[in-house]
């Protein structure tokens, strides 16, 4: 091998690590939300994504660049997700087991959207009253069930389990309505 | 099943999000109603995707003015549930906009944290990539054999066996007396083994059989059944673990023995939306069988593996002329791509198989009699054919030639479908 191929090969493989990382980078809430439907202890959904990761990078080669990200990230997702439950246990997934398929092709149709709609859920997430905020910040900060925030707060597993449920459904409504809004404007 | 309503599944997403367990029943009902319509399932997507990102926007720990204040209220106060009404969002678009402008001084700042983190990320995944995998990828390495110490691979081969077991398992263990109260015909109702859903339908004309001691029951002194139950041993002497009866089919006129399998039991690495034979998984089968003889010229008697569209047969098949073992795929009743081995039907033999589920055709390959102590070698297999693609419902087991099959096991590995006594 000369020089000159030598330079070349280092070009490809720097122009390569440049489009993956652009790529990783665009996909990666998408993939995570996918990872977490299946694996809702966020702790094994961070490590899982991890393993993805390493196996976009070790098989990216394999990527069709003319073909969109995503639906092969999602690919590499679903094996690894399939080797995750091998390896630990094999009882089906709850609710995830047949639906898997119909939650991948979703990503792909409303990832665009979610990126977009981040900025709108920061802002209603700001809207919030202080006491809603910190429920959530006691389920995903401190990472508890609503078991366990229930008996903190001294009351019912039901109560916190419906509220953050309200939360949630509020975060969202705000969400879809601010982007009618701005889109109202736009028009 | 009854249909839910969307507020109901977004609250069973959040309930399985939130470490509960849902019951078989409100996790069929919210697979169903995400699979019965596209909007249905980009809300469920969202919905995750909601806790996905508070997960991470709580753990950046982005401290915005408003959280400044909230710890020092957490110090001052105990916190109770937010009423209904605290709950809602008052969108007041003059006051948003003067918001958003405050807001965003803050979610620069916030931003900044989660940009950063996303460029740490992107350079681990960068340093990740150029440290290990500069090397390009290379499949045939990646699956190429590891070579232990002979006594180490026995060993950790032994222990594999252990541990090993069919998912889906049938050894027509019936006993005469239950054979003898049964008032239907056929095998129909049996329902021994694992795995399945139901017990046989013989759906005849002819109708098959359990089969105690072939010795007694040969149909004729050409009958090369007649030296005794089916059983393997291989040139080590390892010997095939087996029980009770065998399954005998009809002969003359066609016997059709149909049984399904308990789709919930199969592991779920197996299983997509179209059913059991996922793209990407390693399945691996096996049974044994012995004809009446080695009659060809059209005659048959097969188990057949898949669905009536589309299905996997092996045993004697009218598409190989020569009678011996056989195998090949069916696509709406045709029977494809057969490939036949050189042993005849009419001496027993162990068939193993390994099913690779691809994107589209599936990749068979068989062994014959293999040895039972090591995982035979893919260099050394007796047939290889491409069968259409697979979604195993059920096992039929057709016949119009009088054969027997026994100990069917299929499992996903080759030590769950070879339980072989420990002398091996």
């Amino acid at each position: 091998m000369n020089a000159t191929q030598i330079t070349t090969i280092q070009a490809e493989s720097a122009r390569s690590r440049a489009e993956l990382a652009r790529n990783w980078v665009k996909v990666q809430p998408s993939l995570m939300a996918f990872v977490v439907a299946s694996t809702p202890q966020f702790n094994d959904a961070e490590d899982l994504l991890q393993e993805v990761a390493a196996e976009v990078a070790l098989r990216y080669d394999e990527y069709d660049s003319s073909r969109p990200f995503l639906p092969w990230a999602l690919w590499i997702a679903k094996l690894k997700i399939a080797d995750f439950y091998r390896g630990k246990r094999r009882d089906r997934v709850m609710f995830m087991g047949e639906a898997i398929d119909a939650l991948a092709d979703a990503c792909s149709r409303v990832q665009q959207l979610m990126t977009e709609e981040r900025d709108l859920l920061e802002y209603c997430l700001d809207q919030l009253t202080e006491r809603s905020r910190r429920l959530l910040g006691l389920r995903y900060s401190d990472d508890m069930k609503p078991k366990q925030i229930a008996t903190e707060l001294g009351t019912s597993t039901g109560s916190v389990r419906v509220t953050l449920s309200r939360i949630r459904t509020t975060l969202m409504d705000c969400v879809q309505k601010r982007a009618s809004g701005e889109a109202n404007v736009g028009n | 099943m009854s249909e839910i309503k969307e507020n109901t599944a977004l609250g069973d997403i959040d309930a399985y999000l939130d470490g509960e367990e849902l019951t078989s029943e409100e996790a069929q009902r919210l697979e169903q109603w995400i699979k019965s319509d596209s909007q249905n399932a980009d809300q469920a997507f969202r919905r995750v995707f909601l806790h996905s990102y508070l997960r991470q926007r709580f753990q950046t720990r982005a401290i915005s003015e408003a959280q400044i204040q909230e710890m020092r209220s957490r110090q001052e106060e105990p916190l109770t549930l937010p009423t209904e009404s605290e709950i809602e969002i008052q969108l007041d678009p003059t006051q948003s906009v003067e918001k958003q402008k405050h807001t965003n001084r803050i979610l620069t700042w916030r931003w900044f944290l989660l940009v950063g983190i996303g460029i740490v990320s992107t350079i681990n995944l960068a340093v990740m990539f150029i440290r290990d995998f500069q090397i390009p990828y290379d499949e045939e390495k990646a699956f190429e054999a590891i070579i232990f110490e002979p006594a180490y691979a026995k060993k950790s081969f032994l222990m594999a066996r252990k541990a090993a077991q069919p998912f889906l398992y049938e050894g027509f263990d019936y006993s005469t007396e239950l054979l003898s109260e049964k008032e239907s015909e056929g095998i129909n109702g049996l329902e021994g083994g694992q795995g399945w859903s139901g017990p046989w339908v013989d759906e005849g004309p002819a109708y098959a059989s359990i089969i105690k001691d072939p010795k007694q029951q040969t149909t004729g002194k050409n009958d090369m059944r007649l030296f005794g139950p089916l059983g393997f041993s291989d040139q080590y002497g390892n010997m095939l673990l087996t029980k009770g009866g065998q399954f005998r089919s009809g002969s003359n006129t066609e016997s059709v023995a149909v049984r399904h399998l308990d789709l919930q039991q199969v592991p779920y690495a197996l299983s997509d939306t179209k059913g059991f034979g996922a793209d990407g998984e390693i399945l691996w089968l096996s049974f044994m069988a012995q004809s009446y003889d080695n009659a060809g010229e059209g005659r048959y008697a097969y188990l057949d593996f898949g669905n009536e569209e589309s299905s996997l047969r092996i045993g004697k098949l009218a598409s190989s002329d020569r009678g011996n073992w056989s195998a090949a795929g069916q696509v709406n009743g045709t029977e494809i791509n057969t490939a036949s081995s050189e042993v005849l039907s009419g001496q027993a033999v162990l068939v193993v198989a390994r099913i690779l589920f691809r994107p589209g055709a599936e990749e068979v390959d068989l062994w014959l009699n293999p040895l039972l102590n090591q995982i035979p070698d893919l260099d050394d297999v007796d047939l290889r054919l491409m069968a259409p693609d697979l979604r195993i419902e059920r096992v039929k087991i057709v016949s119009q030639y009088s054969t027997d099959f026994d100990e069917l096991r299929v499992g996903v590995s080759f030590v769950d479908v070879i339980p072989a006594s420990d002398h091996d």
